[in-house]
């Protein structure tokens, strides 16, 4: 009697078992990266900043040096308000979904507003956003291309920056979109020239794989007096072997120039 | 002892539970299955899974853009029954057509810019190219459809969902009837055409639901193609309608505003085109009647484009550029 009594349990055991195995199970997933927002990138006073991701159970964890979260970091409670320039990082867990991968976002303070700016390439008229000054009208673009803050180019953009005055420029950062799923690259080099300094030229190093989109920027050191700058921002000529596209156009992408 | 004195299995975020995925909300949860319908790659292969209908014997039919086999059959545990087709490069919508009680499928192709009618076995009955009597289209390239849905008399209708985004009424014998939509924000206009579905839940008022998925709105218009209503679900890019019982389930390709681009999951409205559950992503919530943005909430799902119910109530979904994957199977719980 206690032998069948013990058989029929493994049975029931061995059944059991072969219905977990084919049933996706919550350790082998990973959660979905929190949704970051905050009420400006461009930090004049101060701004607010949100997280979230709507899951029953999700807590998520941040930094603001750029470290990746682990549940021992800050854990965020609702919205919070920065005054501080910095990179802040969100991670996702749950006591059973695998932890997400990590949302950055980065704020910037307010930097010196140029008195005028002069264009001497021309956006696609597809991606003309507000104008002229669309780069210095100290408001960040989302991730939406399509935004009005986002000026596009299929070709390189040269312009020339005045400060009104003579100004100590300490850096000047250009703010990019990558999304490589609409054919948004990263600029390839940017070239700083003025008849106060020597020309500075930054690469910037080339995509060889799909990146998530992302907001970037590229920081020029500087650290002259000037009263005006020429800038100038390669292209990529051509759209990667790697890439759907390849053999296209890149599409070149900026919103902020921020002079500090 | 010893385990119970280590920290480690005491937090909260440890990784020992095994617990199964449930997705999904209200009404609709469930269960997921990752390992139906996989087949050898080098025999059965996919490109993109793009479309599913069970057909008139239960059997669960796949088309896809690998033009080794368009069309592959399943029965509903994932056994492999059959398969054909290799002449539809930009295989893309799937319809089961019921005419006489035989089964036929519309098949629509942009790459040939063609709607074809086969039988359930793969016997070409009509092709249909652009509908260049409409004055809308001066060369076929401007006709890439995506999508068909068809009438109890045969009529049928066509969304030009990657083309001019225009819906074409045709009769049961392929001859033009009427042509409305177009590219345009406008309540009657669309931006990405993408799915289209005859809704006769209501038999006093049947009319059609066609996805304008960039927008991420579900538009409803009458069988004469006049416009009546709005139905927005933000943040969710709808393929197409599928009406089941008196629901409607939706693959949504990519949540709108993820930071990349796999952000797809499910979206199952009830009779009254409400949102009742999104398997994979956020629940459902109304303020003020109005849909809080959808995305998703765990990385299940990659690019869903269409989802087929079953007669047990689950639901199988093909997913779009996901890495040559098999379709996968929820058990409703």
């Amino acid at each position: 009697m206690r032998l069948i009594l013990i058989m029929s349990f493994f049975v029931v055991l061995g059944c059991t078992k072969k219905t977990e195995t084919t049933l996706l199970q919550e350790k082998e997933i990973a959660l979905a990266q929190p949704k970051v927002s905050s009420t400006s990138a461009i930090i004049d006073s101060s701004v607010v900043v949100t997280a979230a991701l709507k899951l029953d159970g999700v807590e998520i964890f941040y930094t603001d040096d750029g470290s990746d979260p682990t549940t021992e970091s800050k854990k965020y409670e609702g919205p919070f308000a920065s005054s501080s320039e910095g990179i802040y990082t969100f991670k996702a867990f749950h006591p059973s979904w695998k932890s997400s991968k990590v949302s950055t976002l980065k704020l910037y303070k307010k930097g010196i507003v140029p008195s005028s700016i002069k264009w001497h390439t021309s956006p696609n008229n597809a991606y003309e956003g507000l104008g002229t000054s669309t780069v210095i009208n100290q408001e960040k673009a989302g991730l939406n291309f399509r935004s009005k803050q986002w000026v596009g180019f299929d070709s390189i953009a040269v312009a020339d920056l005045y400060f009104g005055k003579k100004m100590f420029v300490e850096t000047i950062s250009i703010g990019y979109l990558v999304d490589v799923a609409s054919w948004i690259f990263p600029p390839t080099s940017v070239r700083i020239s003025s008849d106060e300094m020597d020309t500075i030229e930054m690469e910037i190093p080339r995509l060889n794989q799909q990146k998530p989109k992302a907001l970037h920027d590229v920081q020029v050191p500087i650290g002259k007096e000037l009263s005006a700058m020429r800038i100038e921002i390669m292209n990529l000529d051509q759209i990667p072997d790697w890439h759907d596209g390849k053999g296209n156009k890149a599409w070149l992408f900026m919103d902020e120039w921020i002079v500090k | 002892m010893g385990l119970f004195a280590y920290p480690a299995y005491s937090s909260a975020f440890s990784l020992n539970a095994s617990k199964d995925v449930i997705v999904g909300h209200n009404s609709h949860q469930y269960k997921v299955d990752l390992s139906w319908g996989n087949l050898d790659l080098l025999k059965t292969p996919v490109q993109d899974c793009h479309e599913m209908v069970q057909d008139s014997k239960g059997r669960i039919v796949l088309l896809t853009n690998h033009t080794k086999n368009n069309i592959i059959i399943y029965d509903k545990s994932g056994k492999l029954l059959e398969t054909w087709g290799t002449k539809y490069p930009g295989a893309h919508g799937l319809t089961l057509v019921k005419e006489n009680g035989r089964d036929f499928l519309l098949i629509t192709d942009y790459e040939r810019h063609q709607i074809i009618k086969t039988t359930i076995d793969g016997k070409v009955v009509f092709e249909i190219d652009y509908p260049a009597d409409t004055g809308k289209y001066a060369t076929k390239e401007e006709f890439n459809p995506t999508e068909t849905t068809v009438l109890e008399n045969g009529d049928f209708y066509v969304a030009d969902g990657y083309g001019k985004q225009h819906i074409i009424h045709y009769n049961h014998k392929g001859e033009l009837l009427n042509c409305f939509g177009g590219r345009g924000t406008e309540d009657g206009q669309f931006l990405n055409a993408h799915g289209i579905c005859y809704d006769h839940r209501d038999q006093e008022n049947p009319s059609l639901l066609i996805t304008a998925r960039e927008m991420n709105i579900l538009k409803k218009f009458s069988l004469k193609g006049d416009f009546i209503e709005s139905i927005k679900v933000p943040g969710a890019l709808i393929c197409r309608p599928v009406i089941h019982k008196k629901d409607i389930y939706f693959a949504v390709l990519q949540s709108k505003n993820a930071s990349y681009s796999d952000s797809g999951f499910v979206l199952i409205m009830n009779e009254k085109n409400e949102v009742v559950s999104c398997p994979g992503a956020t629940a459902p919530s109304y303020k003020n009647n109005e849909l809080d943005e959808l995305y998703q909430t765990v990385r299940l799902f990659k690019h869903p484009h269409d989802v087929c119910i079953d007669d047990d109530e689950n639901m199988y979904v093909a997913q779009w550029n996901s890495g040559q994957t098999y379709p996968i199977k929820l058990t409703r719980v």
